[in-house]
This record gives C-alpha cells, sequence and structure tokens, in this order.
C-alpha cells in the first residue's frame, strides 16, 4: 500500500513537474510554426556542420525549456526542415544549457562554481558530437516516426534523382488536394500545419493567433497523453527500484558515475530543478558522479524517452541513449580519475 | 510500401558510423577504466585559511575534493599550538568545532599529511593525497581605555598588548565620555564633547573613529555569499587609526547615551530636545537612513541584545524588551515583553540564551534594602544566583557561558577613621569581584576591591583575564591619584592547574583574599595582578 502510495506520489509530482514546461515547449513550436518563415530560418543557420550543431546546441538561451518541452521544439525544426545537426542538438544540449537551468545550477553549486561551467561545457561537447554523427546520414527520414516523414515531405535530392523514383506525391494514405499538376496539398493534416505549407496565404494576426492556440492544444494533447505514460513509467521503476538500491550499487570512483547515471535515468528529474535534487549528493559524491547526473539526466531519461518515440524510431533512440551515455561517462571519468 | 521496406532492411550511414563509433567508445572506456585512479585528493577550501578570527568563531570547515577515510583525516590533522575540539563530518565536509574559546593574540597552524580518500581506503591502495598546510591568527589582545594623563587625557587610546604598543585614536579637542567597539574592532564608536565649545559638556556629538587595525574575519560559510563582482573587486584597504567620522550631531537634540547593537549596524542613542525637556527617549540610527526616534513610553538606562533586533529599556520599575525590527515602526511600539521584577538588565550572552538582571527586592519586605542577581533564561527559567546588601555594579559573561563575573558591594563597619565624625554604626560598602558558575549558581568571590565607587570591568573576549579600573591611592592632601588599569589573567582549571599567588594587599591593591575557596573544579582563579604603567578609565578590551 505504501508503495502505491509512493508510485502515485511519485507520478504526479513528474507530471506536475513536466507540464508546465511541455507547455512551453508546445508554445514555442506553435510560434515557431506560425511566426518563423522556414526560409529565413535555414538562412541564419550556418552552412558547416559544426557551426550548425553549436548553432542548434545554443538554441537554448532562446527557447528555456526542460527536456520535456524540447521535444515538440525539435520536432517542428526537423519538420521546418532545419539540418539534422540543428534539430539533434537543440535536443540534447537546450535542457541545460539554457539561463534558467544555468541559473539553477549556480544557485545551487554556488561553493563548486566549476560543476556550473563543466555541466555547460560537457553538454555542448556531448551535443555537438552526437549532432555531428547523425548529420553524417544526408536524409534522416528513415529514423523518423511514420507520421512526421509525412509531414515533412521529400527533400530535395541532393543528386539527380533516378527517373524511376518519381513517384507520385498521392502515394500515401491521406486527403489530398490537387492543386496545379505536381502541387499537392495534404487535407487530413491538422490545419495550421496545411496553412503553414500554403506559405502564400498570410492570414491576419488574429486568425494566426487563434491557429496557434489550436496547435498548442493539438500538440498538448498528443505529447501530454505520452508524457503521462512516460511519468508512469518512471513511477513505477522507482518504486520497483528504489534509489537507495541504485545508489548502493557504487561509492568507487567508477562505479559512482554508474549510480548516479543510473539514478539520472530513472528520476527523471526536470532539468530546472535537478541541480538541488544533486546538491544533496554533493557531499557524498566526487565532481566527477555529479556531472554524469547533471549532464546526462537532461539528455535522456525514463520519463521523455515515449516523448523521443513521437519522432524517432526506436533504433535511433538506442544510439542517441548509448552515445550520450558513453561520453558522459568517459568525461566523467577523466575528470574522476585524473582530476580531483 | 515496398520502396519503405527496401530502406528499412538497407543499413543506413548513420547505422554505421554509430555502431563503429559506440564500439571504439566502449573500447577507450575499457583503457580508462583499467588505467586505474590518478587522482589526488586534496583539500579544497579551509573556511579559517590565513583569517583573523575571534571569539565568535567556534569552528571551521575542511572541505575535501573527494570523500575521505574519516578515520586517516581525524588522525593525521595536526593543530600547532593544539587547540581541544570536536570534529564531524558531513560528506567531503569535515567541521572542528573548539570546545574552548581561542585565545587572542596568537598563530595557529593547520596541516594535514598522509589522509587517505575513501577509494583508497576500501581499496586498500595507497594514499595519494596533496600535504595540506595553512595557518590562521586569532585577533589581537588589545582593550581601548579614556586615558587620564598628559597628552592621553580625554582622549580614546588603544593598548595593543600583542605589539606593546599605544595609540591615541582621538583628536585632542574631542573629551570623550563614553565608547563601543565595533564587533570587529576595526572602528569604535564614542560620544564626546567638543571642548573648543562653550558649554561643551553637555553637547555630546557621537562620533565613530578607526582603530587602525584591518580585520580579516573568516568568511561565514552559512551566510549569503556576496555577488561575484563584489568578490572580484579589489579589497579596501585599511584606514590608518584615528580617522573620526561625526554619526549624530546635537543641534536640536543632546545626545545623553548610547549602545551599538552586536552586528554594528544599529545604534541607539538616549535623546533628549534642546527646547523641549519632555520630548525624551530612545533614537535608532541605521547605516543610510536618518535617525528615527523609537515611538514608546520614556525609559531610562537600555542595552541592545545580542540578536540587534530588540531592545532592553528601562520602563518604570521593570524592564520593556522593545522590536528593533528593521522596517520603519510606524506608531507606538507595544513592548515584545516586560519583565516587571527585574529593574536593570547587566549582560546578555552573547547567544542571546541568557541574561544577568537585578532584582532591587522592592517587594519582599524581607529582602528590603538588599539587592538580588537573577540569570533570567530565553527558557523562562529565573534563578537567583546572589544576594548582596550592597549593590550589584557589574556583571558580564564569560565566552563560554559558563561563569559569570560579578562586581558587587557588601555593607561592612566602616573603618574607624581619626579625621571626621562617624556614628557608632557607620557602614561602608566592601566591593568585591565575584566569578558565579552558571550550573550550579555556586558564587566565588575571587578578589576583595578597594572601598570606593566607581570600578569598571572588563572580561575579555577569550575568557583568559579580566579588566579592571579603579581610582589611584588617595593622597594626604585628598587628591585622588590617576586611576589604575590591572590586568587579572585567569587561570581556568581545566586549561591550568597552576597555584594562584597571591598579592600583596594594599589599599589599591586586589588581593587574591579567596584564591583559596575557589577550588571547585570550573572555577577560575586570579594569578598575578599586573598594573598598566599607563593610566586611564573604562579600560575594556576590544571584541
Amino acid at each position: 500500500m505504501t508503495q502505491l502510495n509512493n508510485g502515485i506520489t511519485l507520478f504526479f509530482s513528474l507530471l506536475v513537474e513536466a507540464m508546465p514546461f511541455l507547455l512551453l515547449g508546445v508554445m514555442f513550436s506553435s510560434v515557431l510554426l506560425l511566426f518563423v518563415d522556414e526560409q529565413k530560418l535555414l538562412a541564419v543557420i550556418p552552412k558547416n556542420v559544426v557551426l550548425a550543431a553549436l548553432a542548434g546546441s545554443l538554441i537554448g538561451f532562446l527557447f528555456p525549456v526542460c527536456e520535456c518541452g524540447n521535444i515538440p521544439v525539435a520536432r517542428r525544426l526537423l519538420t521546418k526542415g532545419a539540418p539534422t545537426a540543428v534539430a539533434i542538438g537543440f535536443l540534447l544540449a537546450a535542457p541545460t544549457v539554457n539561463p534558467v537551468v544555468f541559473w539553477a545550477t549556480w544557485i545551487a553549486f554556488r561553493d563548486q562554481p566549476e560543476i556550473v561551467f563543466l555541466r555547460v561545457g560537457f553538454t555542448l561537447i556531448v551535443a555537438v558530437t552526437i549532432a555531428l554523427i547523425f548529420s553524417a546520414q544526408t536524409d534522416v527520414r528513415p529514423f523518423l516516426q511514420d507520421s512526421l516523414t509525412r509531414i515533412m515531405g521529400e527533400p530535395e535530392p541532393a543528386t539527380p534523382v533516378p527517373a524511376e523514383v518519381e513517384i507520385s506525391p498521392l502515394l500515401k494514405s491521406g486527403t489530398f488536394l490537387m492543386q496545379s499538376p505536381g502541387q499537392v496539398l495534404q487535407l487530413d493534416a491538422p490545419p495550421a500545419q496545411v496553412l503553414a505549407q500554403v506559405a502564400v496565404a498570410a492570414p491576419p494576426m488574429a486568425t494566426r493567433l487563434r491557429m496557434m492556440v489550436d496547435n498548442m492544444v493539438l500538440e498538448l494533447r498528443e505529447l501530454g497523453a505520452v508524457l503521462v505514460i512516460g511519468s508512469a513509467i518512471a513511477a513505477f521503476v522507482q518504486v520497483a527500484v528504489p534509489r537507495e538500491v541504485i545508489l548502493s550499487l557504487g561509492q568507487g570512483p567508477v562505479t559512482s558515475i554508474v549510480a548516479m547515471m543510473a539514478l539520472a535515468w530513472v528520476v527523471s528529474i526536470c532539468s530546472t530543478v535537478d541541480s538541488f535534487f544533486a546538491l544533496s549528493f554533493a557531499s557524498t559524491f566526487t565532481s566527477g558522479s555529479l556531472l554524469a547526473f547533471l549532464v546526462f539526466g537532461p539528455m535522456i531519461d525514463l520519463k521523455n524517452i515515449s516523448l523521443l518515440l513521437t519522432v524517432f524510431k526506436g533504433r535511433a533512440i538506442l544510439y542517441l541513449f548509448v552515445l550520450a551515455a558513453q561520453l558522459v561517462f568517459l568525461l566523467a571519468l577523466v575528470m574522476n580519475l585524473y582530476t580531483s | 510500401m515496398a520502396r519503405r521496406r527496401s530502406r528499412r532492411s538497407r543499413s543506413q550511414p548513420l547505422d554505421r558510423l554509430a555502431i563503429m563509433i559506440i564500439a571504439g567508445l566502449s573500447l577507450a572506456l575499457g583503457l580508462l577504466i583499467l588505467s586505474g585512479d590518478h587522482a589526488t585528493a586534496r583539500v579544497r577550501d579551509f573556511t579559517w585559511q590565513d583569517r583573523q578570527v575571534g571569539a565568535e568563531d567556534q569552528a571551521f570547515l575542511l572541505t575535501f575534493s573527494r570523500p575521505m577515510d574519516v578515520a586517516s583525516v581525524e588522525k593525521n590533522l595536526t593543530l600547532d599550538p593544539p587547540l581541544p575540539g570536536k570534529v564531524s563530518w558531513a560528506g567531503r565536509r569535515m567541521a572542528y568545532t573548539l570546545t574552548q574559546p581561542l585565545p587572542y593574540g596568537e598563530t595557529f597552524s593547520v596541516g594535514l599529511k598522509g589522509a587517505r580518500d575513501r577509494y583508497a581506503a576500501t581499496a586498500n591502495g595507497s594514499s595519494r593525497f596533496e600535504p595540506f598546510q595553512s595557518q590562521f591568527e586569532t585577533r589581537p589582545r588589545a582593550f581601548l581605555y579614556i586615558g587620564a594623563e598628559g597628552d592621553e587625557a580625554n582622549r580614546l587610546a588603544l593598548a595593543d598588548l600583542s605589539r606593546q604598543e599605544r595609540t591615541i585614536l582621538t583628536p585632542k579637542n574631542l573629551s570623550v565620555m563614553a565608547f563601543k567597539p565595533y564587533p570587529l574592532g576595526d572602528k569604535v564608536l564614542f560620544s564626546a564633547s567638543d571642548t573648543s565649545q562653550a558649554g561643551s559638556l553637555l553637547n555630546q556629538q557621537i562620533y565613530t573613529v578607526t582603530t587602525g587595525l584591518t580585520p580579516r574575519p573568516p568568511v561565514d560559510f552559512a551566510a549569503q555569499r556576496p555577488p561575484l563582482w563584489q568578490q572580484l573587486w579589489p579589497q579596501k584597504k585599511a584606514a590608518p587609526s584615528g580617522e573620526t567620522a561625526l554619526v549624530l550631531d546635537n543641534s536640536t537634540y543632546q545626545n545623553l547615551k548610547f549602545d551599538l547593537s552586536a552586528d554594528g549596524q544599529t545604534i541607539v542613542v538616549q535623546r533628549v530636545n534642546q527646547q523641549n525637556p519632555a520630548d525624551f527617549g530612545p533614537w535608532v540610527v541605521r547605516q543610510g537612513s536618518p535617525p528615527q526616534p523609537i515611538e514608546t513610553e520614556p525609559g531610562g538606562d537600555f542595552l541592545i541584545a545580542p540578536d540587534s533586533q530588540s531592545l532592553l529599556l528601562l520602563q518604570g520599575q521593570g524592564t520593556a524588551i522593545i522590536d528593533l525590527g528593521s522596517e520603519k515602526a510606524r506608531g507606538p511600539n507595544q513592548p515584545l515583553d516586560f519583565l516587571p521584577n527585574y529593574g536593570r538588565v547587566l549582560d546578555l550572552a552573547a547567544d542571546g540564551s541568557a541574561a544577568a538582571m537585578v532584582n532591587f527586592n522592592q517587594d519582599d519586605p524581607e529582602k528590603r534594602f538588599t539587592e538580588s542577581l537573577f540569570l533570567v533564561t530565553n527558557q523562562g527559567r529565573e534563578e537567583e544566583l546572589l544576594q548582596v546588601s550592597g549593590a550589584i555594579v557589574d556583571a558580564q559573561f564569560d565566552p563560554t557561558r559558563q561563569i559569570l563575573y560579578v562586581l558587587a558591594s557588601e555593607l561592612v563597619k566602616a573603618p574607624p577613621d581619626a579625621d571626621t565624625l562617624q556614628s557608632e554604626d557607620a557602614y561602608a560598602e566592601q566591593p568585591l569581584l565575584l566569578a558565579i558558575t552558571l550550573a550550579d549558581a555556586k558564587a566565588s568571590p575571587l578578589l576583595r576591591l578597594p572601598q570606593q565607587q566607581r570600578i569598571h570591568m572588563s572580561v575579555a573576549p577569550d575568557g583568559r583575564s579580566l579588566l579592571i579600573d579603579l581610582d589611584g591611592q588617595t593622597t594626604p592632601e585628598g587628591k585622588t591619584g590617576a586611576p589604575i588599569i590591572w590586568n587579572l589573567p585567569l587561570v581556568h582549571p581545566a586549561v591550568s592547574s597552576d597555584v594562584a599567588k597571591s598579592a600583596e594587599g594594599a589599599d589599591t591593591t586586589p588581593s587574591t583574599a579567596a584564591a583559596e575557596a575557589s577550588n571547585a573544579s570550573s572555577m577560575p582563579t586570579v594569578t598575578d595582578p599586573e598594573e598598566f604603567p599607563f593610566s586611564g578609565l573604562q579600560a575594556t578590551w576590544l571584541p
């Protein structure tokens, strides 16, 4: 019975903590959809892959969202045709590299200021590295969910497409409006997204605002449901495997990093408050293990895997997860074994 | 459909690259783990590093870079000269809490060699610890007094016993009446009248003067850190001694008595309107805001409580406790509390837990014409410590709050005096210096003092000595000599087991009459009273 109580408490606390940020993320996503012209967006983003990844990682300073709010924004970036490097960089770094989290970490770790800067630095290193790895794939659509690829449409082929590949855009499910030969508008997509594809028609501000709210409600309903499931799974795992068990896994210089990363993954705590959670371990764990918690937690955790599944296919999430875990582990290990 | 299936089955560039990198990283991680631990544990932070600490600092913190093997640190930590204390741990932080007040005017070195971190201890590995060596010092042993002779006459002077030098702080034209040092000893608040002006005695103004001492207090780890730009800002250079600044003038109001709060932020002054003597009462002066009257019933003597937030003010027959809360109060202040039995507050323990108060025993006919000293705690306990037939002049807590030093007088038969007419039952007041252990309320006299009215006492902040100033010897012509300042070293039996030596008891020499009587285990004794070669009044230790 107590376990059920604990589980329900954990479930609701995760949900209450994440929901405002999801709402914020959905809002930013809707703003991006309706108020930002993709042509201009693409023109601003640097052509160099490394710079693009870095730019994506730093977008968090404009959209202070945590790890549940960043997914709708990253998804919108992808559908807007931003390079994969930008979207992945944003996805991994934005929850940490943003003013709110920086300030919260600074408040919590004021007597260890290096934690604050290393947290940002490590996050940027990991995010840019993974973004570069993902940008090796020019056409990222095989790794995205089908619903998303449908919205994105075909990219402009880099090489001349063989003739047989030219298939009608009508060869997928849905309701379409044939405009002129070759121009097809999908009608069963949400109205705001339909509108966004018809870039020519710029409706008045009031209409656009109403559409923005409509789109927010739509996305929130979709992602909110997923978040509920994710929170429930995270709460269940935390009841089944108590924190003490995870922490007792390791007190050594190597095992303590593993323990803290496992803890970060399981507790799924929001990046805006996780520094205060980590502070309670500051006296018993090395700086390396704390950093592992602070860097890895916001990138991927149990709760937001369900949200990630609305964007990526399982294979891509596996790569994201394993690469992020390995890179964080590597950096934390170097920190623990070679510095203090 | 066929196309999508073929896309899924085909291995994408990302698949190949990701798997390659995952394999590479796994290899790197394995090698890194196999290479072993190369980090050296060290002390990250020592809160008293090169700082000057005082009696209010009771513990220092050592923060290590990684979790330490507790036993190895406690075994290897050295303090020279040794300071008894207790060790407690919170993760990577170790607190060392001193059990006795720090002796002033000394330099201590702290060292730690050969400690092990917890990982090395569990793996039974070798010690990888960067040896730590640091030092800190305590504030100088110094006291302030109002000079009595020559150049020093009526001027505030500082006697630094650690450096064996004396400095006159205030200018010649100011005749100092009273003073109170600021908590770090870098400044002194004093009231003085300008002798170059007519009617000067009533025209006290309140000033501050710098002592020339540079406090380097340890960073309070519990307090809010100053913003980063303030930490990086170059530290202000210490002001040379003797820089006076006016705090409160006397243009409309006369300043009578003042007190300074323990945090040095609030001054309370008893003021009376020059034109309208009915306009009389305490005023509060804070840094950066104009003086404001405290709206309350007029009162007498007062004292700011150690929390700097409340004022103990004598009102009528009792003592009112008035809120000094920093927000500007409008309308009359209701006292927070009123203690009807106590007509005087002599001292408050530095942590505010207890007060020494005097009951004039007006309500009890059997105790009429006696005074009682009470210990009143913030738990509401009131305990009578002493009842005397004369007067209770002063009482001060020892820094450990275990002993109360009391100046009191008993009525004795006046010695026959050939020159004057005396009734058969003439009485005189015999002043005594007593020590009372607060645990068992046991009083024992330390010294019998010469029979005179004006005696001033000051307990050193480290509790290791006591200053007393007395009027000088009366000459045959009836003139009183220059006042003498005595330093009475206090020997605590716990600290040293030196046998008390008694001094010869001339008229103005304190005598250790009852040194033998004070054989209670924690009762201090006075040894080798020392007379300073200069004279002065109100000798008071710097905090």
